[in-house]
């Protein structure tokens, strides 16, 4: 028997990153090519796996057989001339970036950890810390080659099939399996970056901090103790990253221990609102020591990787995240408001953090203007109360909230925040109309 | 062909999969040239295009089929010091094979091919490797990839664990006989790794990322340690459930 497919035997649940969601698949497939996935698959439904890492499952659904892209990672093609750099959907964002500086070049949209694979980004359109400046994911991405079983192979750009680029792009890996991405590079401004912290006292100030710096500041963004009561909601620090010259250094050996499935092994207590008040004053103890340093643009990229404890104390029960946009228009009062909702529903939030976003809200995806506040807090009822209220927040501001992030947001409120959601269902059932591919976030929304 | 001084090259056995394509990018991170061999030549090639543009080494392929024979297991050791030369001085095999019915009771075909891909294959073309590396006389390496498996032998994956736990008696006697010589054996012996192996399992014990036992596999190459469990913890569960008297082993169903 060939190891790549799985079948035909009991599978165990796989679980959101979060750990609040779960499926049991019916299958498993890591293919090398697109036929190889083709023959898995045959006449079954499918999902489509990368790392494994989203928070919300969009990954795996219950009786879909899963085609994970774990062996489907190796880069295809540079041309040094344009900076286009082509790669299969599993070459994790680790791995892009490390190509690109052993190149002199850098790709400007990363998340958070290196492991996350560059088709995860491409179906949930991904961010990084510099938005306002540099936009999402979809934004970089030159084309790709998409397999779908009703359509076989079908290269989409913005000049080919362009509707089906721009339904792929943030279509939450719903479209079909990205065969290969070719990505825009740009040249490297710099091996080192210089990081400096600036203490705020609240929330509003951190903001006004963060705009006064992003007309000079390639990425700013923020770290804020959501846990502080009154007129210190939200203080903690504001980060400003420079590029700096300095030599090239590849990435940690062993980066990036985060996989999906391996984090709530421990069985743990839920966050309190005390503990979650010990490890804010950690945090700002620990910051408060290093008003500047110099460090690889590599580490500087990835800031979660090393951090990975954090997760894994949530434990079995696991975490939700809300990620939502707050309109500058109005922001103090709104602030106020996300304070009131966040004192009175008693929740945990363990990690506040903000960043600035500019665009325009598309589809199902997390873009548009304003303020991107993310809060973090254990799987209770105090949480789903809190974000339901986020929800309601959103829904009121037209803003929106980030799908890929959120394990609970239901239809009814995804219809009311995504103006477009109704075009997304429809444009994704011409294109699926037997739903072949599938996951628990599709069920759960209602697309 | 580059013989440059210092170069140093691999070959890597099963480079198409799993633990054997983090291994190839480790070794080619480390800036050795490579020669990749397993069925599936497509994606070898794929991954041989990769690890040539990201770490600028020398990476050729060769389809080969444990199961083939020693003709073939001599030819592709011979294809091997062509094309890599005075640089071969590295040899690991991580080709596994695990059918779900080996219960003892397996189909004789399925069993033959088990114990060809996970014992006499490799046996027979480390062994066509190793006379070249002897006749070389240079330090050399040849790493086997086995399985805690073969230290506990039980009612699941018995061709499986039968020809892993001859693969590393192999390897002791070869540790015996090239002792004083340049070349060394070693034997790394994996728990659970996240690949299409544990695809789909529930395992009650933590799951190794392929990477870090690719890396760990290079510094055994490197270092000739004669027998590594990874994660090295491993040596602990492995060590009770071997020692466990015949009443309480015979309960235990895993």
């Amino acid at each position: 028997m060939s190891s790549d497919v799985v079948d035909d035997r009991l599978m165990a649940a796989l679980h959101s990153f979060d750990g609040t969601e779960h499926a049991e698949p019916a299958g498993f497939t890591r293919p090398r090519t697109a036929a190889g996935a083709a023959a898995a698959v045959e006449d079954r439904s499918f999902s489509i796996r990368g790392a494994g890492l989203n928070y919300s499952l969009a990954s795996a659904a219950d009786g879909h057989h899963v085609v994970s892209t774990r062996e489907l990672d190796c880069l295809l093609d540079y041309d040094a001339a344009s900076g286009l750099v082509t790669a299969q959907p599993g070459l994790t964002v680790g791995a892009l970036a490390e190509f690109c500086v052993s190149r002199g070049r850098w790709f400007p949209v990363l998340p958070g950890y290196p492991t996350i694979t560059i088709g995860g980004c491409a179906a949930m359109d991904t961010h990084g810390k510099a938005q306002h400046g540099v936009g999402h994911f979809h934004d970089h991405v030159e084309s790709f080659v998409l397999w779908h079983p009703d359509h076989g192979e079908l290269t989409c750009s913005r000049a080919v099939r362009p509707e089906l680029f721009e339904l792929t792009l943030g279509g939450l890996g719903l479209t079909g399996l990205i065969v290969q991405l070719t990505l825009r590079t740009m040249p490297l401004a710099g091996e080192l970056v210089r990081r400096e912290r600036i203490a705020v006292d609240n929330l509003a100030e951190a903001a006004d901090v963060m705009l006064q710096l992003s007309s000079s500041c390639p990425v700013v963004y923020a770290w804020n103790d959501m846990t502080s009561p009154g007129p210190s909601f939200g203080r903690g620090i504001v980060y400003a990253e420079y590029p700096e010259p300095g030599p090239p250094r590849l990435g940690q050996p062993g980066w990036g221990r985060l996989r999906g499935g391996a984090r709530g092994r421990v069985p743990l207590p839920p966050h309190t609102r005390l503990s979650a008040r010990a490890m804010a004053r950690v945090r700002a103890l620990t910051e408060a020591r290093r008003p500047m340093e110099k460090i690889p643009v590599l580490d500087a990229a990835f800031p979660i990787s090393g951090l990975e404890i954090y997760f894994h104390l949530f434990g079995g029960r696991g975490f939700h995240e809300s990620q939502f946009l707050i309109p500058l228009d109005g922001l103090r009062a709104h602030v106020a408001r996300l304070q009131r909702e966040i004192a009175g529903s008693g929740a945990a939030v363990t990690l506040g953090s903000l960043k600035l976003f500019s665009g325009r809200s598309r589809l199902l995806r997390f873009t548009g203007d304003g303020l991107c506040v993310t809060i973090d807090a254990p799987a209770t009822p105090s949480t789903l109360a809190l974000f339901g209220a986020i929800d309601r927040m959103a829904a009121d501001w037209g803003t929106a909230v980030n799908l890929a992030k959120d394990s609970r947001l239901d239809e009814r409120s995804a219809r009311a925040i995504f103006p477009e959601y109704e075009e997304f269902a429809l444009r994704l059932a011409a294109h699926d109309p037997d739903r072949r591919v599938g996951s628990v976030l599709r069920e759960r929304i209602g697309v | 062909m580059s013989d440059a001084p210092g170069r140093r090259g691999a070959v890597v056995v099963g480079a198409s999969a799993g633990v054997g394509r983090c291994v190839a990018e480790e070794f080619a991170r480390s800036g050795r040239d490579l020669v990749l061999a397993a069925r599936d030549l497509p994606a070898l090639d794929t991954l041989a295009a990769h690890l040539r543009l990201r770490w600028g080494v020398e990476v050729n392929t060769i389809a080969v089929d444990l199961t083939a024979g020693h003709a073939e297991m001599a030819s592709v050791a011979h294809q091997c010091r062509s094309l890599l030369g005075g640089r071969l001085n590295t040899l690991v095999i991580t080709s596994g094979l695990v059918v779900d019915d080996d219960d003892g009771f397996a189909d004789g075909a399925r069993v033959e091919a088990v114990l060809a891909t996970n014992l006499t294959g490799p046996i027979v073309l480390a062994s066509a490797v190793l006379e070249g590396m002897l006749d070389a006389g240079d330090p050399a390496s040849v790493v086997l990839v086995s399985s805690i498996a073969a230290r506990v032998p039980r009612g699941h994956n018995v061709a499986y664990t039968a020809a892993k736990s001859g693969l590393e008696s192999w390897a002791a006697s070869l540790q015996h006989a090239l002792d004083g010589t340049s070349v060394r054996v070693s034997v790394v012996a994996p728990g659970y790794v996240d690949t299409s192996m544990a695809d789909g399992l529930e395992l009650r014990l933590p799951v190794a990322a392929p990477e870090d036992v690719a890396r760990r596999i290079v510094n055994v190459a490197d270092s000739g340690r004669r027998f590594t469990f990874v994660p090295a913890w491993w040596r602990i569960p492995v060590g009770v459930l071997s020692r466990l008297p015949w009443p309480l082993f015979r309960r235990i169903d895993f």
